[in-house]
Order: C-alpha cells, then structure tokens, then sequence
C-alpha cells in the first residue's frame, strides 16, 4: 500500500521508498525519524498527506505520498 | 556502542581547557532546525536574534559574548536536518565547525523527539569537542507525556545532558556546570561503531587523515564520516589543507561506494538512525499522555481541508482590521491631522520662518518638500503607525507557528508558479521586508526556486509601510476597493510566476515540511520581535525619506521636478488616469515604494476611488528598494537583477494601465 492511499487516522509501518524517489528526499525523511519500520499515524490526506512521526508532524506532497509504501500497523 | 580512545586532537584540546577551564573560547549552539537554539542564544548572551517558531528563521550564524562565563563567545548557528550538510543553512553551521576555533558544542535538542535528535549527536559525538546536549522544550514534552532518563542517557552517549525551557530560561542556569563536566571528561569517549564494513573505511579514512594532518579543527573520524558521506564543506576544507593529496581519499572513498549496495552517505545515514532508535527506546519513558492539547487541535484545523481556508480568511481579516484600519486609519489620523498637522507642523513652521533668515532654507526645512514637513512626517506620521501595527500581527502570528500551516495551504496555488508551499516564508516575510525575505529565500532548495521567489517579492509583494499605505487608502474608499487591489497583485503573481516557471529551466521540487506545534504567542517575544523591526525600520527609512526629500527639493528648485511631471503626463495621466502631479510619487517611489505609496497618500484629496485604486496597483508593482535591489544583486548576481528590474518597471504600468481601462467602465 502507498501512504498516499492509508486512511486518515490509520496507524501504519513504514516499508521503504521507491527507487525514482529523489535520494535527498529520502534521507530528508531518514533525518525526521523516518527508517523502515517505523510506525507513522496518517493525520489527514487533503489537502496535502500529513503523518506524524514520534512527535513530529511532517506535511508531504501526493507525489511523495505515492513513492512511499507502508502496511497496516 | 563501544568504548574507545579520543582522537589525539580531542585530548589536545580537552587537556587544555580542563587545565585552563577559565580560558576563553567560543561555543556553537548546534541542532535541528526550530529546538529554540536563538532563544537559547538569547538567554546566554541577552543578545535577540530574530527567534520564530517555523525553520529556517536563522540563515547566518550570529555570535554574542557569553553572560556565563567573561571572554567567552557564543555563536548561534542555522539549524542542520542532518549532517553531513545539504542546505545552505547546514553548510554555514558546517563552515561555523571547521573554522571558529571552538571550545565546546552545545547540542539544543527537541525534548519530545529524540530519536531525531540523538541521529544528530552521533556526528556531534565523532566531531571530537566536548559537547552538552541540552534537552530543550521540556515542557512541551511534559504535557506530550514524554519523560527521559538523563542520567541513562548522560552515561550512554558519553555527554552531560540537561533538560530545559529556553522560553522561560528554565534549566540553563545548569548549563556552565555541564561545560565544566563536558571539559573534564577527558578520558575513554562512548563511541557508536557502524556496522563492520562501514566501519572498516571510516577508520581507514580517519587514520589517513590523521596521518597526514596533526592538528585538525574537529577529529579525524568525525571529519572521516563526514567527508564519506559527501559532506562539501569538509571536502574543500581537506582539499585546501592537502592539495592533490586528497585525491587518495576521493579514491578510497569511491572504492568504497563501489562495494557497497547503497550510497555511503545513506549507509551511514540508517546506522545514525538505527542506534538513535536503540537510545531513545532504552531512554525514552513514556508517561501517561494528558489530553489532546488545544494547541493540536488548532494546529490540526488550520491545515483541515474544510476548516483551513476559513481560518485563513478570518485572519486576513483580523490582520486587515488591525492594520488597515486601527493603525492605517485611526492612529494615522491621530498622529498626521492632529499631532503632527495641527500641533508639530505649525509650531515647526513658525519656529522655522520665526528664527531662519534665509527663505530657501527655511523651505527645505518646512516647505512643500520640507525635511521636517514631508520627510519626518511621512516617516513618523503616517508610516509609524502602520509599520507597527503591522508587525504586531505579523509578530504574532510568527509566533503562533501559523506560517507553516500556510505552506501547506499554499501549496496548490505555489505549485501554479514552479514552486511549492515553502515559498509561502519568504513571500509572507517580504510582507514584513521585502530586503530580509529576499535573504530568507536562501531556505529553498534550488536555484531556480530562488530566482522565481526573488522575482516575485521584487515584483508583487508590498512591505509593510507600503501594504499599510495601501490599506489605509483603500480601506478609506470601500472593503471592495481592497478587494480589487488584492485581486489584481495576486493575478500578476500567479502570472508572472507562472510566465518564469515556463521559462526557467529545471524541475519542480515536491514539498515536504516539517509543522512545529502551535504556541500561544508569548507577549514578551512578540515586542522584542516589534521593537527590534522598528528600530530597524527607523534606522533605514528615515535616513532614505530625509534623502528622497531633499532629492525633491533639489528636483523643483532647478525646474526638473516640473518637466518630469510634463514629461511623465502621457504615461501617468493619459495611460493610467492619473493626475499629473502623481509623476511626482512615482520619482519617490524610485527610492522606496512606500515613499512612493505616501505621496500617492498625500494626494489623497485630489485622488477619485478609480484613480486610488489604480494608483495602488501601481505602486505595488514598482521597482523595489535600493536596498532590496542591493540584496538581490548580491544574492542573484548583476544580471539577473538588471533583468528584474527591466522587467518589473514596464509591468507595473502596463497592469495599472490596463486596470484603469477595466475598472473606468464599472466605476
């Protein structure tokens, strides 16, 4: 599943991020805690995916939203 | 993680300070972005820096003598995401490391995130200096239900850690005593070894640059880690002290990423982060959450997909009302009519004419184009007021944590203009000044992203004292008026935004933003915050308004002032409907367009609601400050800001005029 796709209000686990994903973003997400495993809470998905990591509520873009796969918690 | 021996220049500089412990030196506040390292800085040294509760507020580093200790100096550096760097923000803390000779770092850290922030102190760890971390918003993580175990945590990581509350000062009283600790543990360090392999060539590249250089501003490992993982300033930095030499450790580490399934810098990268995870998890005790705060709860509905727009729309009217008509109505009319028009002016004028016998003098003190009667009245009667009002608001909604709730908001109407939501800063920051904003650009992460928003705030985006002009005219005719002007900016924005989006080359960056709590504004700060622009505003406007006056007094004495005014009457009068002393406005405005914007204000009388708004439009398009052009010249080079300016000028009469065509058939 993308995150892009989770319900607002799901607790989901991080799985990785596809490949076309630019490498900065990736360790951008990696420097806010986010490494595969880690479980994130979908807050809202319009108008943009917000997700909240540890304490941390991060606003992500669809784009970036659909290049990410999580699973159910 | 294991225990090992400190480098040899770690012991150098960990001997000398706990021999010398009064020794002056200078510490860094290191950390993320938004953990309050300014108003830790604050604190330390009772020097303020702008403090605003989005990222990214501290583009340069700033430095102060410490309060803690005499001789001392402390310097607040931009908050780093990560390390190695990757922003601008994060080279200039990573320049601020390998060139201030540094005694000691003091790591501010989100008390409520600490994985995050324990990613960040095992490149501290490695960098060799003794260091503190201190735990900084510790009640936020309180009412979080976050605890952490200090002790533990001290012990683990090899590093005093204190908890505190930078806003009320909270916990730093600890802070010189933790130095003292942070100096004296001179012996074995706690280090974090990366998996086997990792390892293997971070030692490999540390030994080499050990061997080659003795004496090294941070400790070879720390340098070593950095520099695989791709780090520029500490590759220039080894390439200036080794010449060609540095090319065996180019080749080591290419050889290196060619064994490796994964770039080094993400290698590196996910040990960082799989041990914070370890720490924050032994560390880390969870009390019982209270209940969801308030501040969550406004901070959700200001981005909900419903109630976001609302919210937007009530504070713009909220600001609108404070700004345009308390401040640009009210006490303007206080202070123009009557302080300044019938108390100062006249006993000014009579003074003047009473006491200087010489008329031309006396003119250029309180004539037509008087320093006292145009200059220092536009500036403090009529300007004043607004700049004030203005940023009161803008204070405290920068306080709040708002403004990056509007990135979010802004996003879909940013990604029109080849940008994203975080263009949202620098453009609302251009409200308060257009110059600082322009700085501030330096946040987004290309080139062309910047080119497109310094475009834009040179082009569309008033300042303060000008947004306040405006208000404060517009709001005298209907909220309609107000209405049209706002329309007419944001339309050239999007359009000319999107005209460069086609034109500049490169791609899109998607957002993605980090959104700090929202805060109740603290009163305190927002004067600090208030009377700092203010001084600044009177330090640079006054100067330039006393100028631009004396400009016109020199312009209507040798009959220029007069030509101009002929020779500007197709344009002004004949193309925007204006009248044709309105020429004169648009002269001043060549030096600030606020100044420009208060001599349409001066017109006032003589204007129609057509010719006001018409007028406006205009003078929002003008060409920027001289400070502001200064600014995009360093930040942009000559070029590029002799083409904005070759672009601007056109434009903004080409709009106004087609605005006067439109709106004469409807007014």
């Amino acid at each position: 599943m993308r995150l892009a796709d989770a319900t607002p209000g799901a607790t989901v686990r991080f799985r990785g991020f596809d490949a076309t994903l630019d490498t900065l973003l990736q360790d951008q997400f990696l420097a806010y805690g986010i490494a595969v495993g880690q479980t994130l809470s979908v807050l809202q998905q319009r108008p943009l995916t917000i997700i909240q990591c540890d304490h941390t509520e991060l606003a992500v873009e669809s784009e970036v939203a659909r290049a990410m796969v999580v699973a159910p918690a | 993680m294991t225990h090992c021996t400190n480098d040899t220049a770690t012991l150098d500089r960990q001997a000398a300070a706990a021999a010398d412990g009064a020794t002056p030196g200078v510490f860094a506040l290191v950390g993320n972005p938004n953990v309050g390292k300014s108003v830790v800085f604050h604190r330390l040294t009772g020097t303020y820096v702008n403090v605003s509760n989005y990222p990214g507020t501290t583009v340069d580093v700033s430095r102060a003598s410490a309060r803690f200790e005499r001789g001392a100096e402390v310097l607040d550096t931009p908050g780093v995401l990560a390390l190695p760097a990757r922003s601008d923000d994060e080279h200039a803390t990573m320049r601020a490391l390998l060139h201030e000779n540094l005694r000691a770092l003091v790591q501010v850290g989100d008390a409520k995130n600490l994985r995050r922030t324990l990613a960040l102190s095992l490149v501290f760890a490695d960098l060799g200096l003794p260091w503190v971390l201190a735990l900084n918003m510790a009640d936020e993580a309180r009412a979080r239900g976050v605890g952490v175990d200090l002790q533990g945590l001290s012990k683990a990581i090899g590093a005093p850690v204190i908890e505190t509350v930078a806003t009320s000062g909270e916990g730093l009283q600890r802070l010189p005593e933790a130095l003292k600790h942070a100096y004296a543990s001179q012996g074995p360090a706690h280090r974090f070894r990366y998996p086997d392999a990792v390892e293997t060539v971070v030692i490999q590249a540390a030994d080499w640059i050990s061997a080659r250089l003795p004496k090294t501003p941070l400790a070879p490992r720390g340098l070593a880690v950095l520099f695989l993982g791709r780090d520029a300033e500490v590759e220039r930095w080894l390439a200036a002290h080794l010449g060609a030499e540095a090319q065996e450790l180019i080749a080591l580490r290419e050889a290196a990423e060619s064994a490796s399934p994964e770039p080094l810098s993400t290698a590196l990268a996910q040990a960082r982060a799989a041990e914070a995870d370890r720490l924050a998890g032994a560390y880390l005790r969870k009390e019982v959450p209270k209940a969801k705060l308030l501040s969550t709860r406004l901070g959700r509905l200001a981005v909900h997909r419903i109630w976001g727009l609302p919210i937007l729309l009530l504070v713009l009217f909220a600001v609108y009302e404070f700004v345009g008509v308390f401040g640009a109505s009210f006490l303007v009319g206080l202070t123009e009519k009557n302080l300044f028009g019938e108390i100062l002016n006249p006993a000014m004028e009579g003074f003047v004419r009473a006491h200087v016998p010489w008329q031309w003098v006396a003119d250029l003190m309180v004539g037509q184009y008087g320093l006292w009667t145009m200059g220092m009245t536009y500036a403090l009667a009529l300007i004043l007021p607004i700049v004030t009002t203005f940023f009161l608001a803008f204070g405290v909604l920068e306080d709040s944590g708002y403004f990056s709730r509007l990135s979010v908001l802004a996003n879909r109407a940013f990604s029109l203009i080849g940008l994203n939501g975080r263009a949202v800063l620098p453009m609302v920051l251009g409200l308060g000044c257009v110059t600082m904003a322009t700085l501030t650009t330096r946040i987004l992460h290309t080139k062309r992203e910047r080119v497109i928003s310094t475009f834009l705030l040179a082009l569309a985006i008033p300042c303060s004292a000008q947004l306040g002009v405006v208000m404060g005219m517009l709001s005298g005719i209907s909220f309609s008026a107000t209405l049209i002007w706002l329309s007419s900016v944001v339309l050239v924005l999007l359009t000319s935004g999107w005209l460069a989006a086609k034109l500049i080359p490169g791609r899109r960056i998607p957002l993605v933003t980090e959104m700090p709590p929202m805060r109740m504004p603290v009163i305190g700060n927002v004067m600090k915050k208030t009377a700092g622009r203010l001084k600044w505003y009177l330090v640079e406007v006054i100067p330039l308004f006393l100028f631009g006056t004396l400009l016109m007094f020199v312009l209507d004495r040798v009959g220029a002032l007069p030509w101009i005014i002929e020779k500007g009457e197709p344009l002004v009068t004949g193309w925007l409907g204006l009248p044709k002393e309105a020429s004169a406005a648009f002269v001043m405005g060549f030096l600030r367009r606020d100044f420009g914007a208060t001599g349409l204000f001066a017109l006032g009388h003589q204007l129609s609601p057509l010719q006001t708004v018409v007028g406006m439009i205009t003078i929002t398009l003008f060409v920027p400050c001289i400070a502001s052009v200064m600014i995009v010249i360093k930040e942009q080079g000559g070029k590029i800001a002799a083409a904005m300016l070759g672009l601007i000028m056109p434009t903004a009469f080409l709009v106004g005029g087609i605005f006067n065509m439109i709106l004469k058939h409807f007014w």
